[in-house]
């Protein structure tokens, strides 16, 4: 019983990340239909940033976090502008989006190896452990579970009630209809990609303080974040998060039933029959499959 | 120097296999399978273990990974029936993740992590100027062959299955079928690919058969341009000029590796954004 609640929590621990990133993506993807696997490397120079200006250079916690959310914000605002507008402009097939996309991703996992050294890092901080019975959960894990759900719940309400979000729900539904009723999608695109980076440094942040920095782990977070999302419904928020929960949830099964290192391979097991049986997912709409 | 040659040329010869068969399905067929090295790593798993362990002669295994990944590109090709665009480039990223826990996990067959060393050069082709000939006639081989696959009738029914999937379907032709056979012909080139791979470098392990293989096939075929056998060859041999000529610059090795990639990658973002079709390329990104 005990090993069961801690395989929960564990999973509701990886959940939470995945569910910024998979709100992150979102975002992106539902505004500027980009299959943006570069987010990978986003949420990767949030953590290395914060690591290097919290533990390297010793900078104040709160401070070494707005830095690397500014990093992060600025690395994905970059690739949307440079790449991906100009794409647009030329009207690039989705094949030619999905090139640039793994480019950007494998040139900023090299860039990152380069900066920061391929090794992995680890924080090395003890908060405090608290005790429910045998159960382990530390400060640290707390913080990062409600600062996710408070988070995501803000941007929902934003989307559903706001006038930005209104404007974004028309891009992501039909975006020259939008353009033609004078909303600017170009705008709309570039604060989706700011919110998703934004979104994916708090993932790196926390990923940071939970686990192991490692250059290469953008593309699974990346792929792991796409699950979530398609598992959830493309286009959903809540859907999402709700596979992103899922998501951990089934890697803490696997890890259990068949070992450690078929735990990268559950999320991909879940997408084929998610694809295949419901490709619009729990929550989401068929337009965009 | 010249054995250095030998060897980059033979590596040379083993991409140019496998960046041709990448571009019957992603330049032709218009089929994004990010799978194709893991493709490659069965390949190369089968040959090297068919040979080290259960004793087959170079030539049964060799053909036996080319029909296994054949069987296995077919398979990956009837999940994009359902399943495409974008999804299906994310599904067989999940091929490969999963080939890849596959060679870590399975250890009683791949040696997990260690891999497999000791794998024998084929009889009469040991000395590696002799395996540089066989792999030359092999490249030749699969050039041609694949060369009139193209320029067939059936080479124009992938390129239209690439254009429009649909006015492809609405012209009365079987697109499901000819995508089989398309992902059933690249999957068979590049395990015979892998399993030259594994016989020539004589040692296989997971992380071969990881991102590093695909950012150089991708750059390959995308620099040489899609829909473009010819192409991708020019593109193999300038990538590998390239980062091989990056070893004589006084660069710490630690950095060439991420540098590599690095530049690879400006390449190739570059190409999209100002030359879309690559230097021999027919097939149009815009």
């Amino acid at each position: 019983m005990q090993i069961v609640l801690q395989l929960l929590i564990n999973a509701i621990i990886a959940g939470s990340v995945f569910a910024l990133v998979a709100a992150g993506l979102t975002f992106i993807y539902s505004t500027s239909r980009i299959f943006h696997l570069a987010h990978g490397v986003v949420i990767v120079f949030g953590a290395y940033v914060f690591h290097w200006a919290w533990i390297v250079q010793g900078w104040d916690v709160f401070l070494s976090a707005t830095l690397s959310i500014v990093v992060s914000v600025l690395v994905g605002l970059i690739m949307n502008e440079f790449i991906y507008e100009q794409q647009r402009k030329r009207n690039a097939k989705k094949l030619a989006y999905l090139v640039s996309t793994t480019a950007l991703l494998m040139l900023g996992t090299s860039a990152v190896i380069l900066l920061f050294g391929s090794g992995l890092k680890t924080f090395g901080i003890q908060t405090h452990v608290y005790r429910f019975q045998d159960l382990n959960i530390t400060f640290m894990q707390l913080v990062l579970i409600v600062v996710s759900i408070a988070l995501l719940l803000v941007l929902a309400w934003v989307v559903k009630y706001t006038k930005f979000g209104k404007a974004m729900r028309a891009t992501a539904d039909n975006d020259e209809v939008a353009a033609i009723m004078g909303v600017k999608t170009r705008n709309i695109r570039r604060l989706s990609f700011a919110i998703g980076s934004l979104l994916g440094a708090l993932a790196g942040i926390l990923i940071g303080l939970e686990f192991n920095l490692d250059p290469n782990m953008g593309v699974y977070l990346a792929i792991k974040g796409f699950t979530a999302m398609v598992i959830g419904g493309v286009g959903s928020i809540g859907g999402a998060i709700l596979g992103a929960f899922i998501v951990g949830l089934a890697e803490q099964l696997a890890v259990w039933f068949f070992g450690a290192g078929w735990k990268n391979s559950m999320a991909f097991v879940l997408l084929f029959f998610f694809l295949l049986l419901r490709p619009q997912g729990l929550f989401g709409l068929k337009k965009f499959n | 120097m010249l054995p250095f040659f030998i060897h980059v040329l033979t590596l040379v010869g083993v991409y140019a296999i496998i960046a041709m068969s990448f571009n019957i399905a992603m330049g032709y067929t218009g089929l994004v399978n990010f799978g194709h090295i893991g493709l490659l790593g069965i390949g190369a798993y089968t040959s090297a273990i068919l040979t080290t362990k259960y004793d087959w002669p170079f030539l049964a295994a060799f053909l036996a990974a080319g029909l296994l990944t054949m069987f296995f590109g077919a398979l990956l090709s009837l999940a994009s029936k359902k399943i495409k665009g974008d999804y299906f480039a994310l599904l067989t990223l999940g091929f490969m993740f999963i080939t890849a826990a596959l060679f870590i996990n399975w250890v009683s067959m791949t040696r997990g992590t260690l891999g497999i060393r000791g794998i024998a050069r084929p009889e009469g082709f040991a000395d590696p100027l002799q395996f540089l000939f066989l792999v030359a006639v092999l490249v030749l081989v699969s050039y041609v062959i694949l060369q009139r696959v193209v320029d067939s009738p059936f080479g124009r029914v992938l390129e239209a299955i690439r254009d429009d999937d649909l006015v492809a379907e609405s012209l009365g032709k079987n697109i499901t079928k000819a995508k089989i056979v398309a992902m059933g012909l690249s999957g068979f080139f590049v395990g015979t690919a892998g399993s030259l791979l594994a016989h020539f470098i004589r040692f296989i392990n997971p992380t071969s058969f990881w991102l590093d293989p695909l950012v150089l096939a991708l750059a390959a075929i995308v620099i040489g341009g899609l829909a473009s056998l010819r192409g991708s060859i020019l593109g193999v041999f300038l990538v590998f000029l390239f980062s091989e000529s990056l070893r004589f610059l006084s660069i710490p090795s630690s950095m060439i590796g991420p540098l590599r990639v690095i530049i690879f990658m400006f390449i190739l973002l570059a190409i999209i954004l100002w030359k879309p079709k690559g230097i021999l390329g027919r097939a149009d990104l815009d």
